[in-house]
């Protein structure tokens, strides 16, 4: 098991977000998260980094534990560090969110953090192609990685942000809704994508695609006013 | 035609258009044919000349070159002191300040933003006088410090309203991303927010410089005066163009001192133009990334 969650409740404003949420997760699957709009889909995935934190006026309490590096750990144990815990945990969003800079920079930003360990620059250069690499971005900007990346297509952006989220190699991957903003064939290539990361992360992602889950979910719940009504494992 | 409120409306906003170009076309030639632009050397070094004046800093007489240099170095030291500390606010305000510490500080922002430049004045004259009193030997008097300080608060509330606004209005996943990455605030304001939001808070540090190089009231009561020369050191009294065409206009004896202060007046926008077209080239720079990747 790589995450489990204990009566977590979630308010916001003090409005209930989330209520009496118990989950467990499996390693190396991919969970999907879906419900009507507002229901706490997106709240969720920030509870397991920690992102809410960022909010204003937000309140939590329940259980997370999840297994990183080996060890089941409480991620709310105040003695974890939050950005350690963000690297272990990546996310990737709605909208593809390259920074205002080159393509190569973004995948560059992991390592400029504090908190990141020391690399060579050879070593952060493969570490770089091997990210490109692994979403299938490498052919496309293999010559171009000067470019700033919003000049990239939406769906090049969107692989680049999640080839970013995996630099500080993530165990648990968090997306919230990456593909729907992209066409078809973008939505494809993430999807088929998530199959090959599985092997190394376990994923979570929210999508409203009926169709997008049953291709791509070993895992589905349903979260309708803020509580779990559907827990399936196919 | 049939004439209704739509097609009255496009009517008055095109006189309105024309109105407002006819007037700016007036008032720019008026200035221009007042003045001797493009001006001779004699209007901007007086008897002395460009070299001996900008290289070997011979004094210059009936001339506009040390009111530039007094409001160039102004500006400078204005801005200096004002982008840091209106950035600061403005990031405070934007990513720090909460509930409301951060609307009653906006409201002060917005009330200085408001205060009439000859208050600010008053505030400037006021130091110099506690500083008097206080160290009368080491007091730096009527100086450009004090006029650089005076016209950085302000120029302030336009450079931190600014900076909040733009850093306010970016996307709020692209804020979390950088931290969703282990980013720290410091470190996602640094490489992520500041640099986004830099064409937007470029707008009011230019505002802000525009508005130090035209400022007269500050100034007046803090330490410009008529033929300081070119100012040795910050804390020196200095001329300034705005306060040389109010003090010229103001006291001509003949056409040729008129004309003088029409020269003041088309330097002092000639120097506005240069800076929004330096604006305009860092925004095109910024915004430059077009280019489709195949």
């Amino acid at each position: 098991m790589k995450i489990k969650i204990d009566n977590l409740n979630f308010s916001y404003n003090k409005f209930k977000v989330l209520e009496n949420i118990d989950l467990k997760i499996d390693k190396n699957t991919i969970t999907a998260v879906s419900g009507p709009s507002g229901s706490g889909k997106s709240t969720l995935l920030t509870c397991l980094n920690r992102l809410w934190e960022e909010y204003d006026e937000a309140l939590i309490n329940g259980n997370i534990k999840a297994e990183i590096e080996g060890r089941l750990i409480d991620i709310y144990n105040k003695k974890i560090s939050v950005s350690w815990l963000r690297q272990k945990i990546g996310m990737v969003f709605q909208m593809p969110n390259p920074f205002p800079m080159s393509i190569e920079q973004n995948l560059l930003f992991p390592f400029r953090l504090k908190t990141s360990p020391f690399y060579s620059k050879k070593r952060i250069n493969k570490e770089i192609v091997k990210a490109l690499k692994k979403v299938h971005l490498y052919e496309e900007v293999e010559n171009r990685t000067y470019l700033p990346a919003d000049s990239l297509s939406g769906g090049q952006q969107q692989r680049l942000c999640i080839a970013r989220a995996l630099i500080p190699s993530p165990e648990i991957l968090l997306l919230d809704e990456p593909t729907s903003s992209l066409d078809s064939n973008a939505e494809k290539r993430i999807e088929d994508l998530l199959k090959e990361l599985k092997k190394e992360c376990t994923i979570i992602i929210v999508s409203h695609s009926e169709s997008q889950i049953k291709r791509v979910a070993d895992h589905h719940i349903h979260v309708e006013n803020g509580k779990i009504t559907k827990d399936i494992k196919y | 035609m049939k004439i209704n409120a739509a097609s009255l409306f496009r009517l008055f906003s095109y006189f309105s258009f024309i109105f407002y170009v006819g007037v700016f076309v007036f008032f720019i030639s008026y200035l221009f044919i007042r003045s001797d632009a493009p001006f001779s050397s004699a209007s901007v070094f007086g008897e002395s000349s460009f070299i001996k004046a900008v290289f070997y800093n011979e004094p210059v007489f009936e001339g506009l070159y040390p009111a530039l240099c007094g409001t160039l170095l102004l500006v400078a030291t204005s801005v200096l002191i004002a982008v840091p500390f209106g950035t600061g606010t403005g990031l405070w305000l934007s990513e720090f300040a909460k509930g409301r510490k951060q609307k009653v500080m906006t409201l002060l922002i917005d009330i200085l933003s408001g205060l009439p430049s000859i208050v600010i004045g008053l505030f400037g004259f006021s130091i110099i006088l506690i500083m008097h009193k206080i160290i009368p030997a080491k007091s730096p008097g009527f100086s450009i410090i004090v006029s650089s300080f005076s016209l950085s608060v302000l120029v302030l509330p336009y450079i931190a309203k600014s900076t909040q606004t733009a850093v306010s209005s970016l996307d709020k996943s692209l804020k979390l991303s950088g931290l969703s990455l282990g980013a720290d605030k410091i470190e996602n304001i640094r490489y992520i927010l500041l640099p986004k939001a830099f064409p937007s808070i470029l707008s009011g540090i230019l505002l802000a410089i525009a508005r130090c190089a035209e400022d007269t009231a500050v100034i007046m009561l803090t330490g410009a005066v008529a033929n300081a020369g070119i100012p040795g050191s910050i804390f020196e009294r200095f001329e300034a163009l705005p306060f040389f065409i109010y003090y010229t206009s103001s006291e001509y004896t003949s056409e040729n001192e008129l004309e003088m202060a029409f020269n003041a007046s088309v330097l002092l926008i000639f120097i506005c133009i240069v800076l929004f077209i330096i604006s305009y080239c860092i925004n095109s720079i910024a915004f430059k990334r077009k280019k489709r990747v195949k």
